[in-house]
């Protein structure tokens, strides 16, 4: 058995030296200084990296676990851009927990991109599964920087088996990782190979060609810089309010249901607003989950009409084209009438004039039904009450109180009483009846039987040339 | 047993410190160069990064290099206001429009036991002179509480101060500021002062929302405990004034804030009678509207939990649950049902569906000129 030689013993066959252990003998009279130094050093480092400045950090705010998902991903406390501040001339620091704003230099400017104002995007989601590729393609193509973007999503009164917030939450870890184009390309060919493809699916064979073609288009690449950005913070809300009235478009349309529905949705859209809002927002804007193209610059080209507070676009929708190619979507968007306040002065206090039925008829001016296809895209006209599809506002017609009514405010409701709020409070309310944007085309029952009926048509027709 | 051959290794076991000393000194050398940044984030950016190091940068106003993800999701489901608010951890934001600076308001809120952890402050001050000097004390109170090197005092989990961004009217001297005509223009200001301050604070974490008047100086230390366990939507504590009466020559007490009532049918007929854009305040000979006022109701040897249902509160210490606030009630700025500011507050929150309550003999005591 081989073993190490340890002994001191002399040996006649030399053993190589660096077998025996070092003897401390060796070392002799000379002091210890390197080893004393390097133990000082340690000492120093250890001390440095984890004792000092301990008391400059306070302790971060404590957030309750019972509020938050268990699926939070990281949740750092976003803080301001203002903490070194200086109040009345002196440049001081303020510990962390400490927040100081002058409302003042959040009011919005014309050219906010250049002046870096913070936008505070706000969407509303109820069942919005289906929808969501569509959304996150539509967010990515806005031009405004990223950077300077903050989002906030209520998804609210989902049935069980909708998967709105499971779907949200892998599409934003995703956006933020910028890897979400890739995934929505690769889930949309996965749907096209496996071939699921349904019934309600048939009418878009009935669509124009140019616009299809158009549609096809808008999301193909190549993509502008700033698609895959990803944007300043992102936020989830989860309030259900107890709506159980259905999304479909027939149940969502008729009119009995209009007041109570649009009061549910206002209180949903304030309950947003008032989570997300910051004193550094210089604008909010409101947007719809279901639009379908839009041009990507769209916040910068409503936020350069100075002059005003509130702008929307017009928004209208395709249709197939044995109904006409397409419509005005959008009828909440409009000018006050005589007729209208006439109709509102023998009302109660508790009903909802709601636009577009006959059982109101108010004879406004629709924003909708004064588009020209080649208007002039910078031509505004003021309103009174508008759509909630596509809204920016000044950050500042929030904050002083305009919000959008959950009662029955002026005989209106949500979007509606919120143009009539800021008109009350002072603000101008304007909007583009030549910028559209459009809303997807979802048919409705009587839409998808007139197809079912060509369908049944052209088989016949098809069997009766074949045979 | 495996022998380490590696010569380096072996020199390293051999004389650990000649090792050491080195890379010791090369952890110092970037330490004091790059610098170490302070505050503690989940994030992998830190927007309050200060770099303490020898060759540090200015830090950038907005932050350019974002992080992967900064993302949070809130669950406003599991989010309560009940009455056993400490003991729920429920959060509370105390929202006070401050044109003039207290130091025994400030030190009557320092006295409230409620955790100060569960606790947020939020102030807005005018763009006036006054407001120049008011806000320069606040700044001076509050970093002396939530300085880290005071370790005394326990720390309020968030402080938040706004400068208004409208224009207010310049001068706020008792006599100026209750002469009636004024009344409509400075409550419009107070109300969109209440809004910009309340939109911009509340959280998805907050429970309650107490509005305590700058000018209260004297309340008991259980206050948000006291108000939050009546479990009502909107409740509002009897604003009083302390003052030496000269005839009695002793100290007493008098009622103060009028603006917490209960609706009359001559106040109605009143409304009924006026223009869209007219007003009705109470306190002032012009317009009686004989409404009983909860100032009026104060028995000192009444129960102190006594509840009165109310139609018009004041701003002097009202609790409301955050919901409400949510739901959009806010404090209009202009004529609601002939009502502004607080009052039309109370309005909103009742045409929402919420009950207004006051407490006729709990006392809170404002400053005294």
């Amino acid at each position: 058995m081989l073993r190490r030689d340890t002994n001191h013993k002399k040996t006649d066959i030399p053993v190589a030296e660096p077998l025996y252990p070092k003897s401390s003998k060796r070392r002799g009279n000379k002091a210890p200084v390197i080893p004393i130094v390097a133990a000082v050093l340690t000492l120093l480092a250890v001390y440095l990296l984890f004792f000092n400045g301990k008391g400059d950090k306070l302790a971060p705010t404590p957030t309750s676990q019972a509020i938050k998902d268990n699926v939070a991903v990281d949740s750092s406390t976003i803080s301001t851009n203002s903490h070194t501040v200086t109040i009345n001339g002196e440049a001081e620091e303020l510990p962390d927990s400490i927040e100081y704003y002058d409302l003042n230099d959040y009011v919005g400017f014309e050219d906010g991109k250049s002046k870096e104002d913070i936008i505070l995007l706000c969407i509303p989601l109820r069942n919005a599964e289906k929808v969501l590729p569509l959304m996150f393609r539509n967010m990515m193509n806005m031009t405004y920087s990223h950077s300077l973007v903050d989002i906030a999503f209520l998804v609210s009164d989902c049935s069980e088996d909708d998967r709105t917030f499971e779907a949200l939450v892998e599409y934003t870890s995703a956006l933020q990782s910028g890897t979400l184009l890739q995934l929505l390309d690769s889930q949309q060919e996965e749907m096209k190979r496996s071939g699921i493809r349904g019934t309600s699916d048939l009418y878009l064979s009935y669509m124009d060609k140019a616009y299809s073609e158009n549609v096809r288009n808008a999301y193909s690449p190549p993509y502008h810089d700033e698609y895959e950005k990803p944007f300043r913070s992102i936020q989830i809300f989860r309030k259900d309010f107890g709506q159980i009235i259905g999304q479909g478009f027939s149940d969502r349309h008729d009119v009995k249901v209009q007041g109570i529905r649009r009061k549910l949705m206002g209180r949903a859209r304030n309950w947003l607003l008032s989570n997300a809002l910051k004193p550094y927002h210089s604008w909010v804007y409101w947007r719809d989950a279901d639009i379908e193209t839009s041009p990507g610059s769209i916040i910068e080209d409503l936020m350069k009409f100075k002059d005003y507070d509130v702008i929307v676009p017009n928004v209208w929708r395709p249709l197939p084209t044995f109904l006409g190619n397409e419509q005005p979507y959008d009828l909440n968007s409009w000018m006050e009438s005589e007729k209208g306040l006439e109709l509102a002065r023998n009302l109660g206090e508790d009903d909802v004039i709601v636009e577009g039925y006959q059982e109101y008829p108010t004879w406004r001016v629709h924003l909708a039904y004064i588009r020209q296809e080649n208007g002039d895209k910078n031509e505004i006209v003021d309103l009174d009450g508008v759509g909630g599809v596509s809204i920016l506002a000044r950050a500042k017609v929030f904050r002083q109180g305009v919000h959008f009514p959950a009662f029955t405010f002026m005989n209106h409701a949500e979007t509606e009483a919120f143009g009539k709020l800021a008109r009350k409070m002072g603000f101008r309310v304007g909007g583009l009846p030549h910028y559209t944007v459009w809303h997807i085309y979802e048919p409705s029952e009587d839409d998808l039987q007139d197809i079912s009926r060509m369908e049944r048509k052209k088989r016949r027709l098809r069997q009766t040339s074949g045979s | 047993m495996v022998v380490v051959k590696s010569p380096i290794l072996r020199h390293i076991r051999r004389k650990p410190l000649q090792f050491v000393a080195p890379v010791v000194t090369l952890i110092l050398v970037l330490y004091l160069i790059v610098g170490r940044s302070s505050g503690k984030t989940k994030g992998k950016y830190s927007y309050k990064s200060r770099s303490k190091g020898l060759f540090s940068r200015p830090r950038d106003v907005i932050p350019r290099n974002l992080p992967n993800d900064h993302i949070s999701h809130y669950d406003l489901n599991k989010l309560a206001s009940t009455p056993m608010a400490a003991y729920n951890q429920e959060r509370v934001l105390i929202l006070s429009p401050m044109s003039r600076f207290y130091d025994e308001y400030w030190a009557n809120l320092l006295k409230l036991t409620y955790p100060r952890e569960l606790i947020e402050l939020g102030f807005i001050v005018p763009r006036t002179a006054d407001g120049d000097v008011a806000l320069k004390k606040l700044e001076k109170a509050v970093k002396l509480v939530q300085s880290p090197r005071n370790s005394k005092e326990a720390k309020f989990a968030k402080i938040t101060i706004l400068r208004q961004d409208n224009e207010s009217l310049q001068s706020q001297k008792e006599k100026d500021r209750h002469a009636l005509s004024v009344q409509k223009e400075r409550r419009a200001n107070m109300a969109l002062a209440r809004n910009s301050l309340l939109f911009t604070t509340i959280g998805p974490y907050t429970s309650w929302v107490l509005w305590l008047d700058a000018d209260i100086v004297e309340t008991p230390n259980t206050l948000i405990q006291d108000l939050a366990g009546h479990d009502k939507p909107v409740i509002s504590a009897n604003c009083y004034q302390r003052y030496f009466d000269d005839e009695k020559k002793e100290d007493s007490i008098r009622p103060y804030d009028f603006n917490n009532w209960v609706e009359s049918d001559e106040g109605l007929r009143i409304a009924s009678t006026m223009s869209d854009d007219d007003i009705i305040v109470e306190g002032y000979h012009d317009i009686a509207t004989y409404r009983p006022l909860m100032a009026h109701f104060y028995d000192p040897n009444g129960d102190v939990n006594t509840e009165m249902q109310l139609d018009g509160v004041g701003g002097a210490a009202v609790m409301v649950k955050a919901d409400v606030h949510r739901d959009g009630a806010m404090f209009p700025s202009f004529p609601f049902y002939h009502l502004i500011e607080t009052e039309g507050f109370a309005k909103m929150a009742k045409r929402l569906g919420y009950e207004v309550f006051g407490l006729p003999n709990y006392l809170v005591f404002h400053f005294n000129e």
